[in-house]
């Protein structure tokens, strides 16, 4: 036999009444019996329904109301995960990249992207500072031996790993409305201010 | 909603709606303090107008989700050694 009591405190509960608009309810405490409200013959299955508030539930939805009419999918795609971007700047022709010491530690066993050292170029302008998007380089570097250095403040790209855990590709934020797999609204999912893995 | 009684559970931090079989048998629970289906059943015998047993049967189907609710807790069996 189950044995019971009331659990947190106050122990209150109040019985719901409806209001006209221009009704004035602020003296409206109703705690009546609930037990006189019974009909007799007719105990029903106590019923305990969680009401759910209404702006927490928009904004988890939010990015399912935003998503992409075609989003970039790829076969095997089971998780995005945010990595931080390392940019060159020579002048106005810039490149930027993620590094393999910030995704290897993302992927499961048996996983493989880049290797030790090395870093894909996800994202240029101007002339991309002798560099291209979806090259992969071992220790890139200016001319004059300049290294990436990490974007301040930090930006963040996603990347997609598949079920196998190889890294499927790189989802570059800023073109997030130009048909990729992640909407904007949604970036808040990777939230915080410091990458993952800088432990 | 009229006809509902609402009740904010500070474990869960969620409001949860009741019928008035839930809020009663809260209500009962409420005045014991600690109470198990038997005597719970035995208190609303009168309200409901049903025998012990079917009522025993209809609370104690009622815990687990009371629970979940965050409203009811259950005692754990204190074993006594003689």
């Amino acid at each position: 036999m189950t044995r019971c009591y009331i659990d947190g405190s106050p122990a209150e509960f109040y019985r719901t009444k409806e209001y006209a608009v221009n009704e004035d309810m602020t003296n409206e405490t109703v705690n009546s019996n609930a037990r006189r409200r019974l009909v007799r013959g007719a105990f029903a299955a106590p019923a305990a329904l969680t009401l759910y508030s209404g702006s927490v539930a928009a904004a988890s939805v939010s990015c399912i109301a935003k998503q992409l009419t075609n989003p970039i999918t790829t076969n095997g795609d089971t998780t995005l995960v945010r990595v931080p971007l390392y940019r060159l700047a020579n002048g106005a022709n810039t490149a930027t990249f993620v590094r393999q010491a910030d995704i290897a530690s993302l992927m499961p066993p048996g996983g493989s992207y880049l290797a030790t050292g090395q870093a894909q170029c996800v994202g240029i302008t101007g002339t991309g500072a002798g560099f291209s998007v979806g090259t992969i380089y071992t220790s890139p570097a200016l001319p004059n031996g300049t290294m990436p250095a990490i974007t301040s403040p930090i930006q963040y790209v996603a990347v997609r790993v598949s079920a196998t855990g190889k890294i499927e590709g790189v989802i570059s934020v800023p073109s997030a409305g130009a048909n990729t797999a992640l909407h904007t609204s949604c970036w808040t999912s990777f939230g915080g201010l410091v990458p993952f893995n800088t432990a | 909603m009229g006809h509902l009684w609402a009740a904010f559970s500070p474990a869960t931090g969620e409001t949860v709606l009741l019928n008035d079989e839930s809020a009663s048998i809260l209500e009962v629970l409420e005045e014991k303090g600690v109470a198990d289906t038997a005597e719970i059943s035995a208190s609303l015998v009168v309200d409901s107008g049903l025998d012990v047993d079917a009522l025993a049967a209809i609370v104690e189907s009622a815990w687990p989700r009371l629970a979940e609710a965050g409203l009811v807790r259950e005692q754990p069996i204190r074993h006594a050694i003689a």
